[in-house]
């Protein structure tokens, strides 16, 4: 299971059972039952580089499961062909290195604006 | 200890100083970013961005940092075919897409006003690094593959420079959900750019990302830039000079 879902699985979990989030984010807590099934759609925030925003998905009354309709660098249009530099990328099948770093660049997902969009949907469940 | 952590605007911010005496230049930088988080901050009502879009700052009262990185920001979008906007299509102001970089970069300028050589600022991912590590080697520094962050799938030598990185866990996660109606597939799934500066990686990274495929072209037609693409077929393509900077 990659980081992104065990992370998700988490934050359901503390949502379901109305712990509130604890992490200093001005969250109201969250409600543990007596929602309205449904699917509710949390308003779009902004990260640092993008925008996020999420769905809810209530069943009997509680949170069953969160889609995230929008992540960062969701804004292609239109399509811009640079012909010529083709011919010169490499290409190669992605493998695993056995190699430690102390230091990784990868995406990531801002978690406050995930939490934001996620309780703007929780709070139309109530 | 030379390495110390922070969790400021929602992100892990790792600062590694290899010729501090002192706490004092990780203070300085942790303040630094506290300081653009409340300037910049789309959350807090009264941060100057918020302000400044409410209408209630005139522009020539806006801070330098908020013109320095407006202008980068319309800068960017001039350079990358309007893949860059510094407007939502609501018409809020966004220039959150250059904040990341141009606070790492201005963190690294920071800590060589002071003195410092060897030592490298990231967060969440964006990274610049000066000089050497701890070892004395070009700083290692490994790409997550965008299928399992917690693999590494290439390891890096950099030294002078910086890294960025665009795509989500969360779009990777919809290749995974080919049938879910709410979602389409990506053609690709992550992309890496090495610059000059964590600044230049960071803005052309996020615009490169929006063209899909066509964006590792453009970053090899960009002068100073080196880019790695993993597509959603587990092919990576990349630019290049980029094998250059691979250690393994």
């Amino acid at each position: 299971m990659n980081r992104w879902k065990a992370n998700c699985r988490i934050l359901v979990s503390a949502l379901a059972l109305g712990t509130g989030l604890g992490l200093g984010l001005g969250l109201g807590p969250a409600p543990a039952r007596g929602l309205r099934d449904g699917s509710y759609t949390g308003r779009s925030y902004s990260a640092y580089y993008g925008q996020v925003q999420v769905r809810a998905v209530i069943r009997r009354g509680r949170l069953a499961r969160v889609e995230v309709l929008r992540a960062p660098h969701d804004r292609s249009t239109s399509r811009y062909i640079a012909h010529r530099a083709l011919p010169r990328l490499e290409r190669e099948v992605i493998a695993a290195q056995s190699t430690r770093v102390r230091h990784v660049s990868g995406a990531s997902l801002d978690s406050r604006a995930y939490l934001k969009s996620l309780q703007s949907a929780l709070d139309r469940a109530i | 200890m030379p390495r110390h952590t922070r969790q400021i605007m929602g992100m892990p911010v790792i600062v590694e100083i290899h010729d501090a005496a002192d706490l004092a230049p990780f203070d300085a930088v942790f303040a630094h970013f506290h300081a653009v988080d409340d300037r910049f901050s789309p959350y807090r009502r009264d941060s100057e961005l918020c302000r400044f879009d409410r209408g209630e700052i005139p522009a020539l009262a806006l801070s330098p940092e908020m013109r320095d990185v407006l202008e980068l920001a319309e800068l960017t979008e001039d350079q990358t075919q309007g893949y860059f906007r510094i407007r939502r299509p609501d018409g809020t102001l966004d220039p959150s897409g250059v904040v990341k970089g141009w606070a790492v970069k201005r963190a690294a300028d920071l800590l060589r006003g002071l003195g410092h050589r060897h030592f490298c600022v990231e967060i969440a991912g964006d990274i610049e690094l000066s000089g050497l590590d701890a070892e004395g080697g070009p700083w290692r520094v490994g790409l997550s593959n965008p299928f399992a962050p917690d693999e590494i799938i290439k390891v890096l030598g950099l030294s002078d420079c910086g890294i960025a990185t665009s795509g989500t866990a969360a779009r990777g996660q919809h290749i995974y959900n080919p049938h879910d109606p709410g979602h389409k597939i990506t053609r690709i799934v992550s992309l890496t750019v090495v610059g000059p500066d964590v600044l230049e990686a960071d803005r052309f990274v996020t615009a490169a990302f929006a063209m899909e495929e066509d964006g590792i072209a453009f970053i090899e037609d960009t002068p100073g830039l080196e880019g790695y693409m993993v597509g959603a077929d587990r092919v990576a393509t990349m630019t290049s000079g980029f094998r250059d900077l691979v250690l393994s």
